[in-house]
């Protein structure tokens, strides 16, 4: 079997290695520069903030306490809460320079806090290598860290964000409901018009009230971001706007529209009351609503802990012959230390002991993702804890991982368009607007936003 | 305030400890003036608070207004641009629709409502104040956190309103707050059951209006509802001026239930999209906040007009007794 580096090697490509290399490189002569060792304070107390659902929440609240036991002295004190409302408060903080000591952070959210100062350069906090490491004044160890996730924190070749974990697109399906109605998932390779008949299929044999399908037109997992990859070398122009053109929009939301006229996804009012909710909880396959939803492959070990059937992964529906590859391994979110951290060696440690400590990788498991180091997903996968839910992840991105493209670049921007595109999701399924006005809608929104 | 007054002045009466043959003359301030100067003391903290956590911050958001500021980095001066801005904006018109449709229904109808119950208590019941005092309960947390969270729960998806519909029969009852027809509507209830503070102010106000007129009316002739007509609502239109103004701008204001019970998202279909909800998700969210302030003070005019227009109107429609007498 290809090793999981092996592949991700692989799937960044040699450009991110590559554009890796100098900045592994750059941490070695600014070692040099501070050959003392770190100093630590005595006493430090530090802000450690995250969003997520409950199983991550108990997962990182253990890690806390596992750090504390072993730093006398040192501190932390929690912040989290659900993703819908916690960039809010993390630009609010920020505003006030007063940015969690350890943050985490994803997708356009490094880009755009790196480039407002808001957070510390990791550079002289972190090595590549034991020659490196030698020379002092490192903490965090990044030797065999995935080079395509190290670039995903990497801005202006410098490291500002901490992979803790890759993931990549993953349907999450109900397997026990699927067998119920004496059927298989999907078949390997499977395209988005396949995917349509099984559905219709699998209709049929369900029970009133379940649906084949959850509403992910604007919701879960990047499904427009693949959809457009298939069809388009890359999602945004250098220039930073989209790379693809209403039709396209129009296009994805008609697919979505045609399986709701055939009642094969929740209606919108469902998806509605999920959205309301925000919670994985309130998730329509976790509530037994739908058997498929468009997800991450993380997802699998954080909606299985909350469902008595069992859950499993399948990739994304592949575009007709001829189509690009569009899912991608990417880090699914990162830890950063804030520019203002008052200790920012102890939130350099905190960060370390979250991704290298064997107890605490064991402790976060798979939750965020597969661990970015092999030595470190090896400890994962020895870990009594780990379940068969986290084994089939871990066994997805070893199988699809190699598959997949590089990670697409998002602009610093592009963190507002989850909502423009989702909005115009809801008002297409809830009859509000038109295809073609919720598209034109959400096109001209998205170009204000990126410009 | 006559005590620090005197005791001011009973220190600089008494001898000085070190005495000094020839003190130099020193300017004494006069009694009036050593007590407007205590008045100014005492007002301090609140002039303070004025200058530093009101006018202060209104001034910054005025200037902030006709700038780009992403809060992070230093704001650059735009002029104009986020006003003309938002007249292009569509998420801004439909925050406008959405928030005039909540303020025109859910103002009438919550001190229709009031008033209705002013009168019910009027009547005389026994325990009137404890009824008074619970119903006045809804009015101090209507507005929280906790009570959006409830009413989401009330008429949310397989919620309490939609088990209660079901027992009497209604088998496919709308989706309430996850309907965009119907969500605006389930805030404006949220608003209604929020009558306390103008009920007691009616009832203040229909405990006021003398017996005689009453029965002055009845041996007119005048039935129930010709009582009401020309006797209730005339003496209590100053109070319905004051009730209707005050809740006209709470209204325009109303943030928190909408936040709450969309996510956060103004949902669904921005169906609940407030003015203010709006401003913060373009403030907060999205880091506009050159433009949530611009969206700020273009409120504050518009309550302004909207509270000038129906002051304007009340030369037609309140009555004042002591004018007439």
């Amino acid at each position: 079997m290809v090793s999981r580096r092996d592949f991700l090697r692989l799937a960044a490509g040699t450009a991110a290695a590559a554009a890796a290399a100098p900045l592994l490189g750059q941490s070695a002569s600014a070692s040099v520069r501070s050959a003392a060792r770190v100093k630590y304070p005595k006493s430090a107390d530090i802000q450690v903030a995250w969003w997520g659902g409950t199983t991550r929440d108990a997962r990182t609240e253990e890690v806390i306490k596992l750090f504390e036991s072993q730093h006398k002295g040192w501190h932390v004190t929690p912040f989290f809460s659900d993703f819908s409302n916690y960039f809010d408060a993390m630009n609010v903080k920020a505003a006030a320079g007063d940015l969690p000591d350890v943050v985490q952070l994803g997708g356009s959210y490094v880009p755009e806090y790196a480039d407002e100062h808001q957070l510390l350069s990791l550079d002289n906090l972190s090595y590549g290598d034991k020659a490196d490491h030698a020379k002092g004044g490192s903490v965090i160890d990044l030797t065999g860290f995935d080079p395509g996730q190290l670039l995903g924190g990497t801005v202006n070749r410098h490291l500002y964000a901490v992979t803790l974990g890759g993931n990549m697109p993953a349907v999450v399906y109900n397997e026990t409901l699927i067998k119920k109605a004496g059927m298989q998932p999907p078949p390997k390779n499977y395209t988005w018009a396949e995917f349509e008949s099984y559905l219709e299929e699998l209709k049929k044999k369900l029970p009133s009230g379940v649906y084949p399908c959850d509403d992910n037109s604007g919701t879960g997992g990047p499904v427009m971001s693949v959809w457009v990859l298939q069809k388009y070398r890359r999602m945004y122009t250098p220039a930073g706007q989209l790379a693809f053109g209403v039709k396209e929009l129009e296009d994805y939301f008609s697919y979505w529209q045609n399986l709701r006229n055939k009642g094969l996804i929740v209606p919108g009012t469902l998806e509605a009351a999920s959205i309301q909710n925000g919670t994985n909880e309130g998730n329509p396959l976790v509530l037994g609503q739908a058997v498929f939803t468009f997800q991450y492959s993380n997802f699998l070990s954080q909606y299985q802990p909350l469902m008595k059937d069992k859950v499993g992964l399948i990739r994304y529906p592949l575009g007709p012959k001829g189509s690009l590859v569009g899912d991608f391994v990417q880090a699914s979110q990162f830890f950063s230390v804030s520019a203002h951290s008052k200790a920012p060696t102890v939130a350099a440690n905190f960060i370390n002991f979250c991704v290298n400590n064997p107890h605490a990788v064991r402790a976060l498991g798979v939750e965020r993702g597969i661990p970015a180091a092999v030595r470190n997903e090896k400890e994962v996968l020895h870990s009594p804890r780990l379940t068969a839910s986290d084994r089939a992840e871990v066994a997805f991105e070893a199988e699809y991982g190699p598959l997949t493209r590089a990670e697409p670049v998002a602009p610093g921007k592009s963190g507002a368009l989850t909502s423009i595109f989702q909005n115009a999701a809801q008002d297409i399924a809830l009859g509000t607007s038109s295809i073609s006005q919720a598209s034109e809608q959400a096109m001209s929104l998205a170009r204000r936003a990126l410009s | 305030m006559a005590s620090p007054g005197v005791t001011v002045e009973a220190h600089a009466t008494a001898p000085p400890p070190v005495a000094d043959r020839n003190p130099p003359p020193r300017r004494r301030l006069t009694r009036r003036q050593r007590e407007a100067l205590a008045g100014y003391l005492f007002l301090a903290p609140w002039f303070l608070g004025l200058i530093g956590i009101t006018l202060g911050p209104m001034i910054a958001s005025l200037w902030l207004s006709f700038t780009r500021y992403n809060l992070l980095s230093a704001p650059q001066w735009t002029g104009f641009s986020n006003y003309s801005a938002l007249v292009h904006d569509p998420l801004f018109l439909t925050a406008v629709k959405v928030t005039l449709l909540y303020v025109g229904v859910s103002v009438p109808s919550q001190l229709a409502f009031a008033l209705l119950l002013a009168l019910v208590l009027n009547r005389g019941m026994r325990a009137l104040g404890l009824v008074r005092a619970i119903y006045y309960v809804p009015s101090l947390l209507g507005s929280s956190v906790a009570i959006a969270i409830v009413w989401r729960t009330l008429f949310g998806y397989d919620g309490t309103i939609d088990r209660i519909v079901e027992f009497f029969g209604w088998h496919n009852p709308p989706a309430w707050i996850d309907d965009p027809h119907t969500a605006i509507y389930t805030l404006v209830v949220l608003a209604i059951w929020q009558f306390g503070a103008p009920m007691i102010i009616f009832l203040a106000g229909l405990r006021n209006i003398p017996k005689e007129l009453y029965e002055a009316a009845s041996v007119d002739g005048a039935r129930r509802f010709a009582q009401f007509r020309k006797v209730t609502l005339p003496l209590l239109s100053p109070l319905i001026l004051f009730n209707l103004v005050l809740q006209v701008i709470a209204s325009f204001q109303a943030f928190t239930p909408a936040y709450v019970i969309s996510g956060g998202s103004g949902g669904p279909a921005n169906s609940t999209l407030f003015y203010t909800l709006y401003l913060y998700q373009q403030a907060f969210g999205q880091l506009n906040m050159g433009y949530g302030a611009a969206m700020a003070w273009l409120l504050l005019v518009a309550i302004a007009l909207v509270t000038a227009a129906i002051f304007a109107s009340s030369r037609r429609w309140v009555f004042y007794m002591d004018h007439q007498s």
